[in-house]
C-alpha cells in the first residue's frame, strides 16, 4: 500500500463455540484501509461482512467469541484493549453509519437530543450548550437537510427515510473520525435518494480527509463510491483491487460469478448467477472455501489458496493465478 | 395484439386520513390516482417507481385487499372492482394471485411447506383425498424445482431462495393465470436472484402466467419485462415496451430514475442519460403538489406544469406518456382535466 494505513487488520479470525460444535467464520482476513482511502468490502449475506464490522469496533465479546489476529488503528493494537479503552474510540475516532436509519435513531428523543449527546462524546469539544446547537446545526447543513432548525426539534418518525440517512451521516462526522464504516449504505432507500446521499457522503469524507470502510452487497454503489474494493467469501478475502480494475477486470472466479450475476441495463437476459450456497461454518470446505461452488475447480483446491500478486494493489487467493502459465490470467 | 387479460380504466384508491377523538377525515392519501392500462396474456409489465408511488397499493388493489376508490378492473369479462362480484366468480380469486417480497415473513414459520401448500388447495376445493394432496404438493414442489421430501420441512430450515420457491409454489397451487410479483427478489443474494427469476420466466412460458412484476429494480426490468410501467405519485408517468423506455426515455421522471442507477460497467454507464441531480424527494401522497404533481422536482418543468395536470397521451410507438412536453398531454385550458380512460 502507498499510503500509510490507518486501519490494518492482519490475519483476524473469528469462531464462535456453539451446543453444535466450534464455527470457524472469519478465516484469517487482511485489509487495509488507508488515510483518507474510501474501501468497499463486497460479498454475499453471511460472509462476515458484518462480522468484520464488530470485530474492529470491539462488539464481540468473550467467551462465546474467540478473536485472533490483530487490527491496527492508528498505531493501536484494538484486539485485547479494554472496554473503557474501546469506548474512548467508539464514536470518536471510528463510527458507524447503520443500515437501517429507524431502528439506529432511538423514537422516544429528538434529533436535536440525540446529535448533542454524540457531540458530547467529543474529545476535542468541551462545549457550552449554545456551542453544541451551532455545531448541530452546522453539520445538518453539512449534510445538505433544509431548516436544520426544525429538523433538531423533531422526532425521527417526524423525518422521510432520506432525511434520517442524513441525520446519522451528520451523526457520524460530526466528531471528524478518522474512519467512518457505512452499513449498506443508502441501500434501503429509493435510487435516486441514494445517488442523493452517496454524493453527500462523497464530498463531506473528501473534504475532511476521513477514510471510509463502506460494508455493502450493492456492487454498483461500491464502483460509483470506492477507491479500492475488497471482495469477501465465507469469512475469507477473496480479492482485492483498485475499483476500476476489479469492475474492469475481474480474476477470481468468485468475483467473476458475483459480476455476470448483476442484471445489466445492456439487456443480454438475466444471468443464472452462482450454482449451490455458503458453506456451512461448521464444517467448511478444506483448502479453498470457494471450491464446492466454483466452475473451474481442480485438485489442488483442497489445499488452502495461495495469496498471489496479479498486479499494482491486485491480489486474490486462488491456484489459478499461482504461476500458471498467462493464458490463464485474462 | 390479442384481447387483454386484464384492464384498468381510471384506477383511483384513496386512504381517507382520520384524526382527532371523533376520527374525522382531515385529509386524503392518494395512493392511486387514476391509472389506466391493460395488461395482456402471457407478457410482464414492470411496474417501477420509489416508495410511495402507489406501485404496491395497486398491486394489492388488482389482487383485491383494498377496494377500489373508484374505476374499474376488467378480467374475464367482469368488473373485479366490485367485491360482489370478486365473491360471486370464484374462478376469479383462483385466477389471480401474488409471491410477497419477503419470503421469510410471508411463511408461518410454525406451518411445514406441506401445511402451507394445503390452505390454497383445501380452500378452493381443489383436491379432497390426503393422497390427492400429497400427489398435488409433490407436482408443485417439482415445479418450483424443490425435492418432494421438502413438504415435511419448517420455513426455517430453508435458505431465503428455496423459502420464495415455495412461495412461487403456494401461488401456483390454484392454477392462477396472473400473478401479482411484490419485490419478488429483492430480500435475496444477487447470486441467488437469477434462478429465482429464471424459473419464474420458465413457468410463464409453460403455464401461460402472465406477471405484474412490481418491483424499484431498473436493470432487472431491463432484462424481465415486456413492457414498464413507471409510477409517480399515484399516476402513470410513463408506460413504453421496455426497450423503448430504456433507449429513449420520455418523461423526465423516468430520465432522472434511469440516470440514478447504480451500474456495474463502463458499457452501462454510457446506456444511461445524463444524470440529473434530482431536486428534494418524492413529496408525501397526502400533500401533492397543484398541476403536475412531478413539476416541484422536474428539471425541465415550464410555466403551465404548477397550474395544469397533464393527461395520458398514446406515444407514437405504442406506449403512454403523461407529460406537458408531449402532443396530447395538456388539456385544453379550463376544462377540467380528467384522465379519459383508454
Amino acid at each position: 500500500m502507498a499510503r500509510e494505513a490507518l486501519l490494518d487488520i492482519r490475519d483476524l479470525s473469528v469462531s464462535f463455540t456453539g451446543y453444535r460444535g466450534v464455527s470457524r467464520v472469519l478465516n484469517g482476513v487482511n485489509l487495509t484501509v488507508g488515510r483518507g482511502e474510501k474501501v468497499g468490502l463486497v460479498g454475499e449475506t453471511g460472509c462476515g461482512k458484518s462480522l468484520t464490522v464488530r470485530a474492529v469496533l470491539g462488539l464481540l465479546r468473550k467467551p462465546r467469541a474467540r478473536v485472533r489476529g490483530e487490527i491496527w488503528f492508528a498505531g493501536r493494537n484494538l484486539v485485547g484493549l479494554s472496554a473503557g479503552e474501546l469506548q474512548l474510540i467508539r464514536g470518536r475516532e471510528i463510527t458507524v453509519v447503520f443500515q437501517d436509519p429507524m431502528a439506529a435513531l432511538n423514537p422516544v428523543f429528538t434529533v436535536g437530543e440525540q446529535l448533542r449527546d454524540v457531540i458530547a462524546r467529543s474529545p476535542r469539544h468541551q462545549a457550552s450548550e449554545r456551542e453544541t446547537w451551532a455545531r448541530a446545526v452546522a453539520i445538518l447543513k453539512e449534510v445538505a437537510l433544509p431548516d436544520p432548525e426544525r429538523i433538531l426539534h423533531a422526532y425521527p418518525v417526524q423525518l422521510s427515510g432520506g432525511m434520517r440517512q442524513r441525520v446519522l451521516i451528520a451523526m457520524a462526522l460530526v466528531n471528524e473520525p478518522a474512519l467512518v464504516i457505512a452499513d449498506e449504505l443508502g441501500t434501503a432507500l429509493d435510487v435516486t435518494i441514494q445517488e442523493q446521499i452517496l454524493q453527500v457522503m462523497r464530498s463531506l469524507v473528501d473534504a475532511k480527509g476521513i477514510s471510509v470502510l463502506l460494508i455493502t452487497h450493492n456492487l454498483g454503489v461500491v464502483r460509483e463510491t470506492t477507491d479500492r474494493v475488497y471482495v469477501m467469501y465465507a469469512g475469507s478475502i477473496a480479492e482485492t483491487a483498485p475499483t476500476a480494475d476489479l469492475f474492469r477486470a475481474p480474476k477470481h472466479p468468485y468475483t467473476q460469478g458475483l459480476l455476470a450475476s448483476v442484471p445489466k441495463l445492456t439487456g443480454e437476459g438475466v444471468p443464472r448467477g452462482i450454482d449451490g450456497m455458503i458453506p456451512d461454518y461448521l464444517s467448511p470446505p478444506p483448502g479453498c472455501r470457494f471450491a464446492p461452488r466454483c466452475p473451474f475447480v481442480q485438485p489442488r483446491c483442497q489445499q488452502p489458496p495461495p495469496w498471489v500478486e496479479v498486479g499494482p494493489d491486485h491480489a486474490l487467493a486462488c491456484v489459478l493465478y499461482d504461476g500458471a502459465p498467462t493464458g490463464l490470467r485474462s | 395484439m390479442s384481447e387483454p387479460l386484464l384492464r384498468l380504466v381510471d384506477l383511483i384508491k384513496h386512504f381517507p386520513i382520520r384524526s382527532g377523538f371523533l376520527m374525522r377525515q382531515v385529509g386524503v392519501i392518494r395512493a392511486v390516482d387514476g391509472v389506466s392500462f391493460a395488461l395482456y396474456p402471457g407478457e410482464t409489465v414492470g411496474l417501477v417507481g420509489e416508495s410511495g408511488s402507489g406501485k404496491t397499493t395497486l398491486g394489492m388493489t388488482l389482487l383485491g385487499a383494498y377496494r377500489p376508490t373508484a374505476g374499474a378492473i376488467w378480467f374475464r369479462g367482469s368488473d373485479i372492482a366490485d367485491p360482489v362480484v370478486r365473491r360471486r366468480v370464484p374462478a376469479i380469486k383462483k385466477a389471480i394471485q401474488v409471491v410477497f417480497q419477503d419470503p421469510g415473513s410471508s411463511l408461518n414459520p410454525r406451518r411445514t411447506v406441506r401445511q402451507t401448500l394445503e390452505v390454497p388447495l383445501r380452500v378452493h376445493g381443489l383436491v379432497h383425498t390426503g393422497v390427492q394432496v400429497q400427489r398435488r404438493i409433490s407436482e408443485l414442489l417439482e415445479m418450483v424445482e424443490l425435492p418432494w421430501e421438502f413438504m415435511y420441512a419448517f420455513p426455517g430450515a430453508l435458505s431465503g431462495g428455496q423459502k420464495q420457491r415455495v412461495a412461487i409454489a403456494r401461488a401456483l397451487a390454484t392454477a392462477p393465470a396472473f400473478v401479482v410479483l411484490d419485490e419478488p427478489t429483492s430480500a435475496l443474494d444477487v447470486s441467488v436472484q437469477g434462478k429465482i427469476i429464471a424459473l419464474l420466466l420458465d413457468l410463464q412460458r409453460r403455464l401461460g402466467l402472465t406477471y405484474l412484476f412490481i418491483t424499484h429494480d431498473l436493470s432487472l426490468m431491463r432484462n424481465v419485462a415486456t413492457r414498464v410501467a413507471v409510477m409517480y405519485l399515484g399516476k402513470l408517468a410513463e408506460l413504453a415496451d421496455t426497450a423503448a423506455l430504456f433507449s429513449s426515455p420520455r418523461h423526465p421522471y423516468t430520465r432522472m430514475l434511469l440516470s440514478a442507477i447504480p451500474v456495474v460497467s463502463d458499457e452501462e454507464e454510457a446506456l444511461k442519460p445524463r444524470w440529473v441531480a434530482p431536486r428534494g424527494e418524492t413529496p408525501s401522497p397526502a400533500h401533492v403538489p397543484s398541476g403536475c404533481s412531478f413539476h416541484p422536482r422536474c428539471p425541465e418543468a415550464f410555466a403551465i406544469c404548477p397550474r395544469l395536470d397533464p393527461v395520458v397521451a398514446a406515444t407514437d410507438g405504442g406506449g403512454l406518456v403523461r407529460c406537458h412536453l408531449y402532443p396530447g398531454c395538456t388539456p385544453a385550458e379550463g376544462v377540467d382535466a380528467t384522465p379519459t380512460p383508454s
